[in-house]
């Protein structure tokens, strides 16, 4: 039997710190990347209000802040801070928070118990992920107490202007070497216990989706990010020993000749970016569709409506993602032929995104839905990833792509997809396996305090985004585009979009007390209190050591829900046929 | 259910510690590949490709492939599997030190041109490969004595097939920089 790790986790107040339980490990992740989430958060507002109020000191903090302070004097942004805070939101909301949150926190957690296993294949490299995972955001982080500044390019982090950028870009790319061999080793582990350690009858087509949705990320994660990986080695390269991969001849830069051999290619570097970050989409929204499908089966009490279909488009959608990544390349003039096929594989990977989206809400239909909170925020979750997911397509266009590429319109759509889209299905997801982990349910009342403004100012921030595209309102500008002429008649969108920000903010502050008081204080609930078929309630609240007292045993399948005949509306998967 | 690492699946045919390896092979693959890509990319593209010292490129780049080819059938083949994995692998590390050394000499320094970046750079990943493979044999050689529990020859086949596919993409990479 493989070492679970649990004895460990057992031993005192070090357990926390060297686990290899994937239980600790799960809950290691969730927390830390909640944390990233709320440091992203915040510098979003910081910027928000830039946007908004332009050249005007931050409210509270501006006291903070002296005449000579390089980034904020007297509190008010300079452009190259903002800049730097626009760089360390993206990474850290996509490599430090949303990623490692769904796949680090809740694959970790969740897929060896919905397989009936005691643990992860490599439990010791699960640990060895995690602190990857750690030492990669601590390096990111860590620029921001360079003498420069953090990264100031982008998350994208396009050469050349990445390479030739004076701040903290190479610990920067170190940050992303060490968040890649924490994915890799995450992804290899995910897959092997997947492949290897199901439970006795837990055939493929009887997993989960959410095992399935996590398995597929684990491969897009496995062959997507290796790319970026010896991208990112290649960039350090031009940046520490001077090499040129990225650096075209001729480069001036300050009036002056920069002294390197040149003869590299800028657009490599975006090929190799683009072949990880367009699949991290899915590494982002696949994991968020297995959460909602879960919660919707279980509130429908019914079964997912096209279960196969569904495993079906979220392998053919994992395939695809590899194959579109340069529509975000249209204005680099790659050609009509390549524009073309990129167009038409960036078409055609809708077809499975709609039958995702599809089979959820065909599978609401006649069900006896239950209004729980976890269940609000899935419903939330559909239309809000359908939103992101059509305004995709005119995305997908090179001759509707090439206007709007620079524009609002690309921010809109991007944070619908994964904003609205996979917040709601994270905040779905830990309501509902909170009361598995710590065998306490979150406040209700709280929780629909959290639930309906959050999804009324989560929508007051990007809609106007979108909005503000369509007027051909450039992005990345530091002054909210008020020296633009024809951002007059939408810049008071900024300032809606800002107060909703804010907002949106301070409505978390009941989903952290929630978060947090509920651990001590809320209500006890034993082991299945969702009634729920999934072998992950099957097993006591929180999960002992080694997850099942007994190793379980599949009968059926995962969302067997109001079977005629059956005694109960649920037939849990590990009992056999005519038990109950 | 819990399988231990080493211990076959019936239904899948595969141990853990082989699917892993593989999976990792699969990304080292994708990873070689971008790094293929972008050597074809500069190779059509770059206005400043100019290759040079391909013979001392071609010797100790062999030679360095030779090895890492014997520790891939040792791992295999050989009685005394960990002490052949070692040798070899280490070997191959310093036959890929002295190329990159060499090429310093010859002022083909990283800086001096995109071929000799990416030559550099092909070098340099399979260096670690072999280092890494030459620091596990070693691991293995202290804690495996033959005569060799079939844990333990698992585990030195695995590391062949590692050694292989290390020679593999190092066999590509050089075969890109001398031919084309």
């Amino acid at each position: 039997m493989g070492d679970t790790g649990d004895e460990k986790a057992r031993r005192g107040g070090l357990r926390w710190l060297w686990s290899t339980d994937h239980k600790v490990i799960g809950v290691q992740y969730m927390i830390a990347a909640l944390l990233m989430l709320l440091l992203a958060f915040v510098i979003v507002l910081l910027m928000r209000w830039q946007l908004a109020y332009p050249g005007k000191p931050i409210p509270m903090f501006a006291g903070s802040f002296g005449p000579n302070d390089p980034s904020m004097p007297n509190g008010i942004m300079v452009p190259t801070f903002y800049n730097q805070l626009g760089a360390m939101h993206g990474t850290l909301m996509i490599f430090m928070a949303v990623a490692p949150l769904l796949v680090g926190g809740f694959g970790s957690y969740l897929v060896p118990l919905m397989l009936g296993s005691r643990g992860m294949a490599f439990p010791r490299l699960g640990r060895l992920g995690f602190w990857c995972y750690l030492l990669g955001g601590g390096l990111i982080l860590a620029t921001f107490f360079t003498p420069l500044g953090p990264a100031a390019s982008g998350w994208t982090s396009y050469a050349p202007l990445a390479v030739i950028e004076k701040s903290g870009q190479s610990i920067w790319l170190l940050g992303i070497v060490c968040v890649y061999f924490s994915s890799l080793i995450l992804a290899i582990n995910l897959i092997v216990t997947i492949v290897q350690h199901r439970a006795p009858g837990m055939g493929f087509m009887r997993l989960p989706f959410f095992v399935w949705s996590q398995l597929v990320t684990a491969l897009l994660l496995l062959l997507a990010f290796p790319p970026l990986a010896a991208a990112g080695v290649m960039q350090l390269m031009d940046r520490v020993v001077s090499t040129s991969f990225f650096m075209p001849s001729g480069l001036v830069v300050d009036s002056k000749p920069l002294e390197i051999a040149g003869g590299g290619s800028a657009l490599l570097w975006q090929h190799l970016f683009w072949f990880l970050a367009h699949p991290e989409v899915y590494v982002i929204i696949l994991p968020a569709l297995g959460i909602v499908a879960e919660i919707i089966a279980n509130n429908t009490r019914k079964p997912l409506w096209g279960y196969r279909g569904m495993v079906g488009a979220a392998l053919f959608l994992g395939l695809m993602s590899m194959l579109v990544w340069a529509h975000h390349m249209f204005l680099t003039g790659m050609g009509a032929t390549m524009n073309t096929f990129f167009q038409a594989t960036t078409l055609i990977i809708s077809v499975p995104s709609m039958i995702l989206g599809a089979s959820l809400v065909l599978s609401l239909w006649g069900g006896a839905i239950r209004f729980t909170t976890p269940m609000l925020f899935a419903l939330a979750f559909l239309p809000m990833f359908g939103l992101g997911g059509f305004t995709g397509i005119p995305l997908a266009l090179a001759v509707t792509n090439i206007p709007l590429h620079d524009t609002y319109y690309v921010i809109g759509h991007f944070h619908y997809v994964v904003a609205p889209g996979t917040l709601f299905a994270i905040f779905a997801g830990i309501y509902h396996w909170y009361p598995k982990v710590t065998g306490r349910k979150m406040n209700d009342l709280l929780a629909k305090l959290h639930f309906w403004p959050t999804l009324l100012f989560m929508n007051g921030v990007f809609f106007p985004m979108l909005i503000q595209g369509f007027a051909g309102v450039e992005r990345r500008l530091y002054d909210g585009g008020q020296t633009y002429q024809h951002m007059n008649e939408v810049f008071f969108l900024n300032k809606a979009a800002t107060h909703s920000a804010f907002a949106l903010g301070v409505f978390q502050i009941p989903f952290i007390i929630n978060f947090f008081g509920s651990y001590f204080f809320g209500k006890r609930v034993g082991a299945n209190p969702w009634d729920a078929t999934t072998l992950e309630w099957q097993t006591t609240a929180p999960p002992p050591p080694g997850n099942f007292a007994e190793l379980p045993r599949v009968y059926r399948g995962p969302c067997e829900y109001s079977v005629p005949g059956a005694a109960r509306d649920f037939s849990p998967q590990d009992e056999a046929e005519g038990a109950a | 259910m819990s399988i231990a690492i080493h211990e076959r699946r019936e239904d899948t045919g595969f141990t853990s510690a082989q699917l892993g390896l593989y999976l990792f092979l699969a990304a080292d693959a994708m990873f070689h590949g971008a790094l293929y890509s972008s050597y074809a990319l500069l190779r059509t593209s770059s206005d400043r490709w100019e290759p040079g010292n391909g013979a001392l490129i071609a010797a100790l780049g062999s030679a360095a492939l030779a090895a890492l080819v014997v520790a891939s059938i040792a791992g295999r083949f050989s009685a005394r599997p960990h002490r052949v994995l070692l040798g070899a692998l280490l070997l191959s590390t310093l036959l890929h030190l002295a190329l990159t050394i060499g090429l310093g000499y010859a002022g083909a320094a990283p800086r001096v041109n995109v071929y000799f970046a990416l030559v550099h750079l092909f070098n340099g990943i399979s260096l670690l490969h072999a280092l890494g493979g030459a620091a596990y044999a070693g691991v293995l050689a202290l804690k495996d004595t033959p005569p060799l529990a079939p844990e333990a020859a698992a585990r030195a086949r695995l590391t062949g097939i590692f050694a292989g596919a290390s020679a593999l993409f190092w066999g590509l990479g050089l075969g890109l920089c001398l031919c084309w």
